[in-house]
């Protein structure tokens, strides 16, 4: 028999996070249709909605949460007005917080090494921090001849460019981990 | 006109044509950019992805250093900048979320400055600048392309039509361009996805490409670095993928307004694109 308990933890925990109220959705799918990557996500946008309203924490480990690209589609068309971007946003900080082994663990790799390097230097340093993601990742020699091209059309600076602020950035990255 | 300038850390780097081309054009046309000094990252897409305050306490540092200046406007060229720093000086809007914010920063900010985008900007002082563009395009059929983060979530962006922006196809007409009609003015490139899942990239690109080329557009105009390099240099991959060769030349909309004011091609960076906008005969003899 499925267990199944609806549990106000999730959705309240997105609410501290952003400010936005789940529970409002009424399951239109026009978020699920918006969507440009719905077809790449295990779970769609509406069902990711459906599972936080009732406390599935299972959506947490879903790929759709890394996949989603941030593009606002459905938070432009919701007709309840939720900013859905926002909640997958949420989303992501949770499941990062909990230590939930990601799908997709290449994406919350990309973000935590972008950090890292804005960290350091205040400000991205674009081939710093492609090599360092390309030797953690695996993936290698995807990209070399795109890499290359760009490079000899100087669109890779090989030199960083860095703010005398960087220690302000630290600061601040500090602080808010603390939350 | 003296703005504030947030140039971002792409246009150091692989957005670099955007830098060349949106200060030629300021000069141009009169408006001058002041760099802020000691500007940090502005957080896109890792900080929010990641961290929502974090998110908000970036972009309000830059901010607060502008401050320091004398102007009423920041601009930042780059659409995913320009949305970090409107999110930033929309949410703090609220009083609770401001201080929360304003806590955290080691130097006073109070959250006065208007967050502009370039082509609100032009478009505003279009009058004046029909008179300078000297060399139209009038041959040229342009698919203008917004993507997402200039227009999207509207009541943070505050820009234009979030379905059917027409503001950069009213600056491309008046570069006395003609505006091919198409469907995927606003759809999404896949943005940071292209370097760990660029096999999505390559997909959501080839049907931008595809709707561009069926309604017979020369070249893509754009306004942020990210969309530039996933439809410029993922144009391989689409082929090597999907077996179809597009050969579309992606500009900047500074890029075209420049070419239009008579700045000659070598100084708008044009060469440094992977697909050569030069495949073009007009542009050729620019």
């Amino acid at each position: 028999m499925l267990d199944l308990v609806a549990d106000d933890t999730l959705a309240n925990q997105i609410k501290e996070i952003c400010g936005e109220n789940v529970k409002k959705c009424y399951q239109c799918g026009k978020c699920t249709a918006s969507c440009p990557l719905a077809f790449a996500m295990d779970v769609k946008p509406n069902q990711v909605m459906r599972m936080a309203q009732i406390g599935l924490r299972d959506v947490l480990s879903s790929s759709t949460i890394w996949i989603c690209a941030s593009c606002a589609s459905c938070t432009a068309r919701c007709p309840l007005e939720i900013r859905i971007s926002y909640v997958m946003d949420a989303l992501r900080e949770i499941a990062l917080k909990e230590n939930i082994p990601p799908k997709e663990p290449r994406i919350p790799l990309f973000h935590k090494i972008f950090c890292r390097w804005v960290g350091w230097l205040g400000k991205l340093y674009e081939l710093g921090f492609i090599m360092e993601y390309k030797l953690r990742s695996g993936q290698w020699f995807n990209d070399i001849l795109m890499g290359i091209k760009m490079f000899i059309n100087g669109k890779l600076n090989p030199f960083p460019t860095t703010s005398p602020n960087s220690e302000v950035v630290r600061q601040l990255m500090e602080k808010t981990s603390q939350r | 006109m003296k703005v504030a300038y947030f140039p971002g850390c792409s246009l150091h780097s692989t957005g670099i044509e955007f830098d060349i081309s949106v200060r030629e054009v300021c000069k141009a046309v009169g408006i001058e950019l002041e760099e802020i000094e000691g500007w940090i990252c502005c957080g896109a897409t890792s900080a929010h992805a990641t961290n929502h305050l974090l998110s908000l306490a970036m972009p309000a540092y830059s901010l607060a250093l502008a401050e320091r200046m004398d102007v009423e406007d920041v601009v930042a060229p780059c659409a995913a900048c320009f949305n970090r720093l409107k999110h930033t000086a929309v949410l703090c809007q609220d009083k609770a979320t401001f201080e929360k914010v304003r806590e955290l920063l080691p130097i006073p900010w109070e959250n006065r400055l208007r967050i502009r985008n370039l082509l609100d900007l032009f478009v505003g002082m279009l009058e004046e600048i029909k008179p300078k563009i000297t060399k139209p395009l009038s041959d040229l059929k342009l698919a203008s392309y917004y993507g997402c983060l200039l227009l999207r979530p509207p009541h943070i962006c505050q820009f234009d039509d979030p379905e059917n922006p027409t503001t950069m196809d009213e600056l491309l007409r008046a570069c006395g361009a003609q505006v091919v009609d198409w469907t995927h003015k606003t759809e999404c490139c896949g943005a940071n996805l292209t370097i760990p899942r660029s096999d999505l990239v390559v997909e959501l690109t080839y049907r931008i490409l595809k709707s561009a080329k069926t309604a017979g557009a020369d070249a893509i105009v754009t306004a942020c670095p990210f969309c530039h390099l996933n439809l410029d240099a993922r144009q391989a991959d689409v082929h090597r993928v999907k077996g179809e060769i597009f050969n579309i030349p992606i500009l900047y909309f500074t890029q075209v307004l420049g070419l239009a004011l008579g700045i000659p091609a070598k100084k708008l960076g044009l060469r440094r694109h992977l697909v050569d906008p030069f495949l073009i005969p007009t542009l050729r003899r620019r």
